[in-house]
């Protein structure tokens, strides 16, 4: 970024960024330095807190139960990010494509994105509900058994839909702002060489997009991480069989059902870690590949 | 989202600019979000001790969980109090039990406490373990009975000899079946299945003469395990699910296996359908429509579906299916009144004048006619009983029959009594789940032991 000198004094700059850093204090760091605290000691409601050092961590390294949250959280993140990019990508190039109607189909795929996550959730309950649903007679058959309510690989198939599901109409806006972005000149080129339609995506749309694209992937892992707390909550429950029991739920249900403060401090401190090393892996590898125009 | 805030096309934005902007972005949601929920988890100070707490306001506040139309009754009990005592009362509604416990227990670090908290008696012994609780009997005017209180009723929220909160809306579970479906199915609504056994032989016939798509369902929720449990004479934790002494147990007698054998039994049969964990909701649903022929619910929901069913087909009410033919009785829970300690001296007056009123016969006739919660004092029965409601609304009178019916003097009538009590009702109904699911429910009812114990002994120890 080339250097500007908005203010001639840094006081004046000091002054007008103070009270976003006074805000970003008390409400960011001083609570987020208060949590690395909190998950060295046994702190509940009512009672005093003990310092027990690293015991919390250790009896998380040994619980099988966090292993298994940490792996389903890994796997989902994992399927929700290629979901919703693929999915999304493929939406937003139909638009791209479309004659006619292009913006009813464009404010059709951000619909689920005006809502928020949860009523996303309630609604998405009672499409899929194993009883109720509106979509479960149809599913039902092509001889399927919807039963996601004991069985814990459906519901979490269930939760990744929803999760994707809500989240297109995000990518959609920009991914159809980027690729309104590229020259018409391209696609004519492309098309005289005879260039098909979704070899022109890959090889073309996709690589000239790929700032955009690399803050969606960013975007969308921070989402399935943390805002996809709803759908589970709402849902789920974490269940069955821990099957959704994704971090961020384990997380608040140990601190708000259970009150265990020190444990769910510990495991915020341990998400914040693994989220902050995808990122990092992240950041490397888009240095990488994305192009940032000529 | 700072982010959303570009418009579609952004062509005059440098590739340069773009790509900070989209990496600032992007870092201060992901910090944002972290940090955010860090500082939530972070707020418990954990300060115990006699700490001197002020009122919310000037007027007596209460904290409750009452929602809809028992809301509006609990109001006007409020204003019925201020016309006759002058005394104004703010009832707060926190919309749910487990929300009342949370901002009570939050209450106590900040200071600023409510004077009345509603509180669910699964969550009894987690406020009482605070220390910064009151006895109401301690502030009970003292021309009160407390033995007017049924005596279940009382013996459940005496603790160490004493009343340490007042009894108001309590309720049981019992089997609401559909009269009409009954009969198409051959079966007879007057005498309807009282067993797990029976439960499984009206399913099957309802749901072989296509008659309901299901037998029967109920929430997933720990009360109704419990009440298993009550109805075998079978405590769910030993020391007298609590009662007595520091519970360390979670018991799995027979009778248990035979529960769950039985539930899976009916669930790979879809007799019986799962409507989700804590789904009160779902289940009524189901009933209303006619899916199942039964439903295990609270006693406090028989007006909504009398309402709900109207026209459509007769509803009626029977008593909680036992696992033998033992049957003991219902545990007595519901939610009860807690008072802190700590505030200013002078409010407890008032504070003992309210739960006085909320306790007069008049008043618990009120609620039990307008919310189905049943009578909790002698006087209000018999006040019930003289106006011959009981005959007119013989729904409510099943409700109170196998509360009377119950032996109060058996420990397991009393509903568990501990800290830690969401944990383990989230470990009962996960691994409920997981039971009736597996193929093994041996392995399935030690897991559930083994985990509900390692909650326990995590909490006490």
């Amino acid at each position: 970024m080339s250097k500007r000198e908005v203010f001639d004094s840094r006081l004046g700059a000091a002054l007008l960024l103070l009270p976003t850093i006074v805000v970003s204090f008390l409400f960011l760091y001083y609570p987020a330095a208060l949590a690395v605290r909190t998950s060295f000691f046994d702190s509940t409601f009512g009672r005093s807190d003990e310092f027990i050092g690293i015991e919390n961590y250790v009896s998380l390294a040994t619980d099988p139960g966090y292993r298994f949250s940490l792996a389903i959280t890994v796997l989902f993140g994992l399927l929700v990010v290629a979901g919703v990019m693929v999915f999304s990508l493929y939406v937003t190039f139909l638009i791209h494509e479309v004659d006619y109607g292009e913006s009813v189909y464009l404010i059709s795929a951000i619909w689920p994105y005006a809502l928020p996550p949860a009523v996303a959730a309630l609604v998405f309950t009672f499409i899929i509900h194993p009883t109720l649903g509106v979509l479960t007679g149809p599913i039902e058959s092509l001889g399927f058994a919807v039963d996601w309510f004991n069985t814990g690989w459906q519901a979490f198939v269930v939760i990744t839909v929803a999760a994707i599901w809500k989240q297109i109409g995000y990518n959609v806006i920009f991914m159809v702002a980027a690729m309104n972005n590229i020259p018409e000149a391209l696609t004519e080129t492309a098309e005289l060489d005879g260039v098909s339609g979704l070899r022109r995506l890959i090889s073309i749309y996709i690589p000239i997009m790929s700032p955009t694209l690399f803050f969606l992937v960013i975007i969308n892992t921070i989402y399935a991480f943390f805002s996809t707390f709803a759908f589970v909550d709402l849902m789920t429950g974490g269940g069955p069989s821990s099957s959704t029991n994704i971090l961020i739920f384990d997380l608040y249900q140990e601190g708000f059902s259970f009150f265990n403060f020190g444990m769910a401090s510990t495991k915020s401190v341990l998400l914040f870690i693994i989220v902050g090393i995808l990122m990092y892996i992240q950041f490397q590898l888009t240095e990488e590949y994305s192009h940032y125009g000529a | 989202m700072p982010a959303s805030d570009s418009p579609l096309g952004n062509a005059d934005m440098s590739d340069d600019t773009r790509r900070s902007v989209l990496r600032g972005a992007a870092t201060l949601l992901g910090a944002g979000s972290m940090t955010a929920l860090a500082g939530c988890a972070g707020g418990g100070d954990g300060s115990g001790g006699d700490s001197q707490f002020s009122p919310i306001a000037e007027e007596l506040t209460v904290w409750h969980a009452m929602g809809g139309e028992n809301g509006e009754t609990l109001n006007q009990i409020a204003s019925d109090f201020e016309d006759e005592t002058g005394t104004a009362v703010n009832m707060e509604f926190q919309d749910s039990y487990e929300n009342v416990l949370t901002n009570t227990l939050a209450a106590f670090d900040s200071g600023n406490v409510s004077d009345m908290l509603q509180v669910d008696s699964l969550f009894a012994q987690q406020v009482l373990d605070t220390g910064q609780i009151r006895s109401v009997e301690e502030i009970l005017p003292d021309d009160f009975d407390a033995d007017a209180f049924l005596d279940n009723v009382a013996d459940f929220f005496t603790i160490d000899g004493e009343l340490s909160s007042m009894p108001f809306n309590n309720s049981n579970a019992i089997m609401y079946i559909n009269r009409d479906a009954f009969e198409e199915a051959g079966l007879d609504p007057d005498d309807p299945p009282t067993t797990i056994e029976g439960v499984r032989a009206a399913s099957e016939a309802l749901v072989n003469q296509d008659v309901t798509e299901f037998g029967i369902t109920w929430p997933n929720h720990v009360w109704f395990v419990e009440h298993f449990y009550s109805f075998e004479g079978e405590t769910m934790l030993n020391n007298e699910n609590g009662h007595s002494g520091t519970p360390t147990e979670f018991r799995t007698p027979d009778a248990v296996y035979d529960l769950y054998e039985w539930w899976k039994g009916m669930s790979d049969d879809e007799l019986y359908t799962n409507p989700g964990i804590e789904a009160w909701g779902e289940a009524t649903s189901l009933f209303v429509e006619e899916r199942v022929g039964m439903l295990m619910t609270s006693t406090g929901s028989a007006g909504g579906l009398i309402a709900d069913t109207e026209g459509v087909f007769d509803v009626d009410a029977s008593p909680h299916p036992s696992i033998s033919d033992t049957r003991v009785g219902p545990v007595i829970g519901g939610a009860s009144f807690y008072v802190p300690d700590g505030l200013p001296e002078e409010r407890y007056e008032d504070i003992g004048q309210l739960l006085a009123f909320m306790a007069d016969p008049a008043v618990q006739v009120d609620w039990h006619k307008q919310t189905g919660y049943y009578p909790i004092t002698e006087s209000s029965i018999e006040e019930l009983e003289s106006e011959n409601w009981f005959e007119e609304n013989p729904m409510y009178a099943t409700a109170l029959e196998q509360l009377q019916a119950a032996e109060t003097d058996n420990p397991a009538t009393s509903r568990i009594l501990v800290g830690p009590a969401r944990a383990v009702q989230t470990t009962v109904q996960n691994k409920s789940v997981e039971i009736i699911n597996s193929d093994d429910i041996a392995s399935g009812i030690e897991a559930m032991k083994q985990q509900a114990e390692e909650e326990l002994d995590s909490y006490y120890n």
